[in-house]
């Protein structure tokens, strides 16, 4: 999520992604290529709009979420890459502090979002117009572990905002475009972790309640667990006339089963092979 | 390795977070209020911090001893737990943590003398009772296995040779036990070790120490004098348990003198409702979570059949090397357990969310 086109031109190019969308917000993507770069605008707003039009989309796709811009600073560098480890409301100076997981080669600091452009600086904070909406907004649809913010310094009070132009913000952004990218990599890592698998159960044909579907993605996800799906499907509940019957069965044959320690998955994490299907929906 | 440790402001100049800080001079350090902005924050993923914890420096500022639930005071005298910290190095799968916390960065509370002063006062206070009171390390935490960051057994067994009307359990599955061999066993000290079978430690137990390493430890200490106890708690039913747990405790009692072994406790797989709904949530994909349960009631437990065999059998096998008055069994359920007669048994039932923070507890009688 980028506010501006000359700051996302370095990943635009490195990716090699196409408009595909110009309105709402501009969309860049690439066939095949699980990456999206959307050009937000400038401010809290735009922000906030497009992360819930973004995730409105795509529904319960499992993504992160990395807000890539640049920033002023009292004292730190021009061009300097650095991790928002919390965002400062710049009205009321409340402080929220971001979960910090994925691995980050630079510095960090907090970051202040005001709701025009300035040129003072607060104390010990980047100061920005989108950060701090862009992680209370992406944080309703991800874990906040999985919503990161780098801000690449623009100007500070050596360096004042009056010089800067879009070429020199795209040369200061693709200055750090290895060492984001390295971080992307590493928090692209963590969705795997709360990927989930289902099976593909032919069963949409039975009406059921809110609850009964939680029930019965409940014993798919423990049948997928004591690696029962080949067994589940050889159930044919398909041809049972309401969900109830389905349910019934399926609890009586998974708890039947004993597990057995070599069942789990050797890294510790959701098979990268999960199966969809319309049992989930 | 910690790439970040927070630190409260108030703890910013004492001289244990200067220390441990030291230890991490990589680290970005952040400097904060209070630990619950970090801690204590809504909708934290525990799985996916557990990949990279930060650590928390801060000071515990209320209540800081507290008593166990009654059902876990075993053998009379009076029974308090305390964490310096909360949130452990290891990621065992059926750990009530998970369930419990929001966060999986470590809460470590440097105000260690705070804590001492409300140990030394309760002492005080039972200090006409028969017998010692009991002041229990290692339910939120891993008592040793940050010893080497933490120093916290240094200094707590130190301190309670001083106490001599109180004893400490530290609960651990660490090998972290150089701070006890420099210094002469202590009476008023006792070190239970969490063990599992190789197999089930493998798998669940994750970046624990071997259950061979453990029994390794286990025998350093009691050959130096340490009084040990073994806590076979939670017993995990899976195919092939009964020879995986008679493996383990053959090596375990062949290993160790049984005579000198001053409890064994059992118990079977249990949580409160709310903390198996999240840690499941979790780990969805896990059997652990998903096979011979029974969550009818507030505690999700083995079902009644698979608990009574697993604790009967694993216990039948303990008692063929330690005598009976040394064994405690913990049944979620009312009815008796077929052991030997003299076999302690306590059932937790009806232990609530709070209580079973310590849930996975000690029933051994003293």
């Amino acid at each position: 999520m980028v506010a501006l086109n000359c700051e996302a031109k370095p990943w635009v190019d490195f990716y090699g992604l196409k408009k595909s969308i110009d309105r709402p917000f501009g969309v860049y993507t690439k066939p095949g290529l699980d990456v999206e770069i959307v050009i937000t605008g400038i401010g809290a707003p735009c922000m906030a709009t497009a992360v819930g039009w973004v995730a409105g989309r795509s529904g319960s796709v499992k993504r992160v979420w990395l807000n890539l811009g640049i920033a002023g600073h009292l004292d730190k560098t021009v061009g300097e890459a650095i991790r928002v480890h919390s965002y400062i409301d710049g009205i009321d100076l409340r402080q929220h502090y971001s979960p910090l997981v994925a691995k980050w080669a630079g510095d960090s600091d907090a970051l202040m979002s005001v709701n025009a452009p300035t040129s003072s600086y607060p104390d010990a904070a980047m100061v920005d117009m989108e950060g701090l909406s862009f992680y209370r907004s992406a944080s309703m649809f991800s874990s906040p572990e999985l919503v990161e913010s780098i801000k690449v310094i623009s100007d500070n009070q050596e360096n004042n905002v009056e010089g800067l132009n879009a070429s020199k913000i795209t040369h200061l952004m693709q200055s750090q475009l290895a060492m984001v990218n390295r971080f992307s990599d590493n928090l692209l890592a963590l969705v795997q972790l709360v990927a989930s698998a289902v099976i593909d159960m032919p069963l949409a044909a039975l009406r059921r309640t809110h609850s009964q579907q939680q029930q019965l993605n409940r014993l798919l996800e423990r049948a997928i667990a004591l690696e029962l799906e080949q067994a589940v499907t050889e159930l044919e509940l398909h041809k049972e006339s309401k969900i109830d019957a389905v349910l019934t069965k399926l609890t009586a044959f998974i708890d039947a089963a004993a597990p057995s320690i070599e069942q789990l998955p050797k890294n510790n994490s959701v098979s990268s092979t999960a199966l969809r299907g319309e049992s989930h929906g | 390795m910690v790439d970040v440790i927070y630190i409260e402001k108030d703890v910013v100049d004492h001289p244990r977070t200067i220390a441990i800080a030291d230890r991490y001079p990589k680290a970005k350090r952040i400097v904060i209020e209070h630990y619950g902005e970090i801690f204590n924050s809504h909708a934290q993923n525990f799985r996916i911090q557990k990949n990279n914890p930060s650590l928390i420096l801060a000071a515990k500022k209320n209540k800081k001893v507290m008593p166990t639930p009654s059902q876990y005071e075993t053998g009379g005298g009076a029974h308090y737990y305390f964490s310096h910290m909360l949130n452990c190095l290891y990621d065992c799968r059926y750990c009530f943590l998970q369930g419990m916390l929001r966060s999986a960065n470590y809460l470590l509370f440097v105000n260690y003398e705070d804590f001492l002063d409300e140990i030394r006062a309760l002492a005080k206070k039972h200090q006409h009772d028969d017998k010692p009171t009991w002041f229990f390390s290692g339910y939120d935490c891993d008592s040793l296995a940050y010893e080497p960051v933490t120093n916290f057994a240094d200094y707590f067994v130190e301190q309670f040779s001083s106490i001599p009307n109180a004893v400490l359990e530290l609960r651990t599955k660490s090998t972290q036990i150089r701070s006890l061999l420099k210094r002469p066993a202590q009476d008023n000290v006792v070190v239970a070790y969490s063990l599992s079978p190789e197999r089930v430690a493998q798998e669940l137990e994750i970046g624990a120490p071997s259950m061979a390493k453990r029994v390794d430890a286990l025998a350093k200490l009691q050959q130096q004098g340490w009084r040990i106890g073994l806590r076979f708690d939670p017993v995990i039913w899976h195919q092939g348990y009964l020879n995986d747990y008679q493996q383990m405790i053959d090596l375990v009692f062949k290993t160790l003198d049984s005579e000198r072994i001053d409890s064994v406790t059992l118990g079977g797989f249990r949580l409160p409702k709310g903390f198996y709904k999240t840690m499941r949530k979790l780990h969805p994909e896990h059997w652990l979570f998903s096979a011979g349960l029974d969550d009818k009631s507030a505690m999700v437990t083995y079902t009644q059949a698979i608990e009574t065999e697993v604790l009967e059998n694993v216990g039948q096998m303990c008692q063929a090397y330690v005598s009976t008055d040394k064994i405690f069994a913990y049944s979620s359920f009312d009815d008796d357990l077929q052991f030997d007669q003299h076999v302690n048994q306590k059932t937790d039932l009806q232990v609530d969310q709070k209580s079973s923070s310590i849930g996975i507890q000690t029933g051994a009688k003293r």
